[in-house]
């Protein structure tokens, strides 16, 4: 028997076994297996589970352990069920159904949980856990942790991380590769031939021994295209760590979906072995908190790393919550089928509503504070017990959620509630280690507590709209109506407070307001927040004082005000601006760092007066980024625009620039999905024959070159936002005539040019 | 302002030929399926724009709601208060008082959809005369593309069944889907579904939709009648029902409102019309 210590870095089911993989103290990677095979439960009729259970035993697909029983997550009442053992752990997603066909009325439970989700709850382990592990003859004797799930001071196993990026062209029914690159350690090494890639990569996969491989697009463009190679030419190319082979579809089509009212495109999955292979593109918690944010959300969620980073926030906070009921013995039913109650038409009028908002004053404004709750859906949920199984209890009557007067159950604790409060103090926690690291110059420690709390704000953010997700096992329509009604309530009570004090409220948007009061002392507010908080039972912090505020109007309609249209400085120069050009993800680098610097030269002025004193400089400043883009002085990579598809590119039928780029992407070939981002430069936005209004990037060539009237009118846009507040329009309808532009080869930012954006901004 | 949705017309037009779907040889009429007491075996089936449940119901409201409870199954989350009240209004009703007497649920899979129509139908408590059950959008659920072909169309076939069942007691039913796609053989007992079967067309301008009535014996005028509010349902309504928005069955008083026919004489083809700000033009 061996003993080591180290970090639980991968797992996953292989037959009735798990395969984990450690890297120990000391540098080494260590395989070891642990038979496993999860437990699920099966209830309904009788007769037909008793039949459902011979069948399953005759198939061999699993092992009937006993009737026992276990908790109904809604009535919280024992519940007897059947045991048993799923043997095929790898096909089991496969042959439930089959079974479930055969016996519709036997109800599943803990079913479709993920082998390695189920191994993680049973032993009560987690992803990167640090751990003392016992081991003989590649077999798993124990594993004791030495960390826990929920410390803030845990240590991250050191790993061996290497970069592959490959450039090829997506045109056409085969994408290619014309050079792939490894960087390890400050080394590069590149292949140019496509006879040398695989064998070359293998080679130098194999002398490093890398634990990550990092990529931009491997899962949509570079492992698809490397396996596609590899099967071609028959080379047996293996990026896993694992000496076992391991079975893969090589597929390059992902899905796309709707959420949150956009369509979003998950790329197909390829993770590794033994090792992990990262796709920044294809992971959302690896994009926006790096592996500190993802080592976060894996440890928490108890989902292999590889997994989790491409998966949505929500799974996490699901399988935190799948977690808490496993461990408790509640029953985790397979189907939702619990239906809403029946409610009137007028019910439904007051419940199904979402959060407040007191639309704006349009204006340009002084001294304005702002006020946030803090966490506050994910507060509530937590404080006063709102979980599907609370909400309308048949065993309490107390009409507790305002305007709806839905009943919350007094007897037990939300199993909801309860998972999200652990999370919320952890990220307090975080919050508070971060502001220490700040207060010590700490820059290493601040970036990983601002990752991880970053990371579990993404998971408080989404369980709220998890409470009302059809797919969510522990979702229920009126938990999220109660909650919405709850975060109503608080605003009209704290704008009650905030006017008792003489305050006038400028605008509420669902967990924030802006007020303002003649004359006011900074001592007045620590007072202000607490009364909020103290009559609402919600925390409440100051976000800032602007110097000066803008809200701005609609567009469209200029009398009417927008909510989240507004930007302004804080008095210690900090900018805040939401729902402006430099926000919006379909605007060039170019313009959206133009209209940052000017806000942040706005930044410096006091005062509104300040402020109005600034458009010479602002007018100066935008007459010289007219010219740059007249001249042609621009690098192209800097007037690129990129926008989301919303459908798919050969179903695109209007004149628009995103129209025509999406008919040009599916008339030269390029395998591009609703979802994915489309990327273009406009070069000849009135020509008559509509091809040659937008070239995308992928086809851009020398002879390509950005339309400056296009762009000055959008930069004219962009800069039209900031000079509102001192009353000043450029015309965006007729910019200067065109000049030949001179096609520039330039790649680094010039003298005046605005600069991509900083780090200080909220 | 309760009413804020945008304008809505509606226009009835002739039989069409283009039937989606064979209609059985001799059905009820709809004017039997919506405005007297359901014969066994009565059902309204109407294939339409998801976004047009509402305003349909709406115009529908005065027929349905008399001495009656609307049930509605929600499965594709369409039923709009704002829309249905403004087109019940339009067609004299009080938007208001008819919100209480029309009960909704929403359904986001497939199984609590059968959760539903298996536990939760006919509703219990109704008034005496029977309830009207709407399924509106009953196939939404159904398109899910991570389903299992062999499961959707093991619920399918049990909702089914079970709305089946259902036409054999007093409920009367209205089911509403979207057009599915031509040729599938999976949508063949909703499509079959239906004592009267019509269809609801978008119209040339924005807002705008038809109801076609087609098939041997479906009366187009019979859909007219029920969208003009049933003048004979008006007739038949207890004294005082007219009064105004207390009762709840305000009659239509503005002039853009159809033209009822009365003692079974049937106008021309009419329009719902409901106001942007919620007011009859």
């Amino acid at each position: 028997m061996s003993t080591t210590t180290g970090w639980l870095f991968d797992l996953y089911a292989r037959g009735n076994e798990m395969v984990l993989w450690f890297a120990e103290e000391g540098g080494g990677r260590l395989r070891l297996v642990d038979p496993f095979e999860p437990r699920a439960f099966l209830g309904g009729p009788a007769e037909d589970a008793a039949a459902c259970l011979r069948e399953l035993g005759r198939r061999g697909d699993a092992a009937p352990e006993g009737w026992t029983e276990r908790t109904d997550f809604w009535t919280g009442r024992p519940r007897p069920v059947a045991s048993i053992r799923v043997l095929r752990a790898e096909s089991w997603t496969r042959t439930l159904p089959r079974h479930a066909e055969r016996f519709p009325r036997v109800a599943w439970y803990n079913a479709d949980l993920l082998p390695e989700q189920c191994y993680c709850f049973e032993r009560d382990v987690y992803p990167l856990m640090r751990c003392r592990v016992e081991h003989e003859a590649g077999r798993l004797l124990s594993l004791a942790p030495e960390d826990g799930r929920w410390a803030v001071d845990y240590a991250a196993p050191p790993l061996r991380t290497a970069e592959l990026s490959g450039e090829g062209s997506l045109l056409g029914s085969r994408p290619r590769l014309r050079s792939l690159t490894l960087a390890h350690e400050g080394r590069t090494v590149t292949w140019d031939e496509p006879g040398e890639m695989l064998g070359g990569l293998q080679r130098a996969l194999d002398e490093l021994d890398p634990d990550v491989i990092l990529t931009s697009g491997g899962d949509s463009f570079l492992f698809p295209v490397l396996f596609a190679l590899a099967e071609r030419t028959k080379f047996p190319f293996r990026p896993d760590r694992d000496p076992l082979p391991q079975p893969r579809e090589v597929r390059t089509d992902g899905r796309s979906f709707f959420s949150y009212g956009r369509i979003l495109y998950q790329a197909p999955e390829y993770p590794l072995f033994g090792r992990w292979h990262l796709d920044r593109k294809n992971s959302f918690t690896l994009a926006h908190d790096g592996m500190e944010g993802l080592f976060e959300v894996a440890r928490l969620a108890r989902i292999p790393v590889q997994r989790i980073a491409r998966r949505s926030i929500g799974t996490g906070i699901s399988s935190i919550q799948l977690g808490m009921a496993w461990r408790e013995g509640i029953l985790i039913p397979w189907k939702k089928t619990a239906p809403e109650a029946w409610k009137s038409a007028r019910q439904l009028l007051k419940s199904d509503r979402g959060g407040l908002v007191y639309a704006p004053e349009t204006g340009f404004y002084e001294n304005v504070v702002e006020l946030d709750f803090v966490a506050m859906y994910p507060s509530i949920m937590s404080r006063f017990n709102v979980s599907p199984e609370t909400v309308n209890c048949p065993c309490c009557r107390n009409e507790r959620v305002p305007e709806i007067g839905y009943t919350i159950c007094e007897r037990r604790a939300g199993l909801v509630s309860r998972a999200l409060r652990p999370i919320i103090e952890k990220r307090v926690h975080y919050k508070a280690l971060r502001a220490e690291a700040a207060r010590t110059g700490d820059k290493g420690a601040y970036g990983r507590f601002h990752a991880r709390q970053d990371a579990l704000k993404w998971m408080l953010v989404c369980c709220f709209g998890y409470l009302g997700y059809r797919n969510a096992r522990f979702g229920r329509i009126e938990a999220h109506e109660a909650v919405s009604a709850w975060s109503r309530e608080m605003i009209l009570r704290t704008r009650e407070i905030c006017e008792a004090r003489g305050w006038h409220m400028l605008h509420s948007n669902v967990d924030c307001v802006w007020i303002v009061k003649p004359d006011f002392r900074e001592e007045e507010i620590p007072a202000l927040s607490e009364e909020i908080a103290s009559e609402t039972d919600l925390p409440i912090a100051l976000e800032g004082i602007y110097k000066w505020l803008a809200f701005l109007p609609s567009r469209q309609v200029p009398d009417r005000p927008v909510p989240t249209r507004y930007f302004g400085a804080f008095r210690d120069g900090t900018l805040k601006y939401r729902g402006i050009e430099c926000r919006r993800s379909d605007y060039p680098v170019y313009i959206k760092s133009a209209q940052l610097a000017l806000l942040e030269h706005a930044a410096t002025a006091p005062d509104a007066a300040g402020y109005r004193t600034m458009v010479p400089d602002f007018l100066a400043k935008i007459e010289e980024w007219e010219r740059q883009l007249r001249e042609g002085e621009v690098p192209m990579e800097q007037l690129v625009i990129r926008q989301s598809l919303s459908q798919d590119p050969e179903d695109y039928t209007g004149h628009g620039a995103q129209s025509l780029a999406a008919r040009q992407a599916a008339q030269a070939g390029l395998n591009l999905h609703a979802g994915e981002t489309l990327s273009y430069i406009l070069t000849s936005a009135g020509d008559r024959d509509r091809s040659r209004r937008v070239r995308l990037t992928a086809l851009a060539d020398a002879d390509t070159s950005p339309d400056p009237r296009a762009y000055i009118r959008l930069l004219r846009r962009a800069a039209n936002t900031v000079l509102w507040p001192a009353g000043v329009t450029l015309d965006e309808t007729d910019p200067p005539p065109r000049k030949k532009p001179r096609r520039s080869s330039a790649t680094t930012r010039r003298p005046g040019q605005p600069d991509l954006f900083e780090q200080h901004h909220r | 302002m309760l009413l804020t949705r945008a304008a809505c017309f509606a226009f009835i037009s002739p039989m069409s030929s283009a039937s989606p779907h064979p209609l059985p040889q001799r059905p009820s009429s709809l004017r039997d399926a919506a405005t007297s007491a359901p014969p066994a075996g009565s059902s309204l089936s109407l294939e339409m724009p998801r976004r047009a449940a509402s305003a349909v119901l709406g115009g529908l409201a005065r027929a349905f709601l008399h001495e009656r409870e609307l049930y509605c199954v929600d499965g594709a989350n369409v039923f709009d208060p704002y829309a249905f009240s403004q087109a019940a209004r339009v067609r004299g009703l009080s938007g208001e008082r008819i919100l209480d007497r029309v009960f909704v649920t929403r359904t986001f899979t497939i199984h609590q959809l059968q959760a539903v129509v298996e536990e939760m139908l006919p509703p219990r408590g109704g008034e005496a005369s029977g309830p009207v059950v709407a399924m509106l959008g009953l196939d939404h659920l159904f398109r899910e593309e991570t389903l299992r072909a062999a499961e959707r169309g093991r619920v399918l076939a049990a909702v089914m069944a079970r709305l089946r069942g259902l036409e054999r007691t007093d409920t009367r039913l209205l089911v509403t889907y979207e057009r599915p796609p031509p040729r599938e053989r999976f949508w063949r007992p909703m499509l079959e579904f239906g004592t009267v079967r019509s269809a609801v067309r978008p119209g040339t301008a924005k807002g705008e939709f038809t109801i076609e009535g087609y098939g041997n014996g479906t009366d187009s005028t019979d859909i007219q009648h029920l969208l003009a509010g049933g003048d004979r349902l008006l007739e038949a309504l207890p004294p005082g029902a007219e009064g105004g928005a207390e009762d709840g069955l305000r009659p239509p008083v503005h002039q853009g409102a159809p033209a009822h026919g009365r003692g079974g004489e049937r106008s021309p083809p009419d329009s719902i019309r409901c106001g942007a700000d919620g007011d009859p033009p």
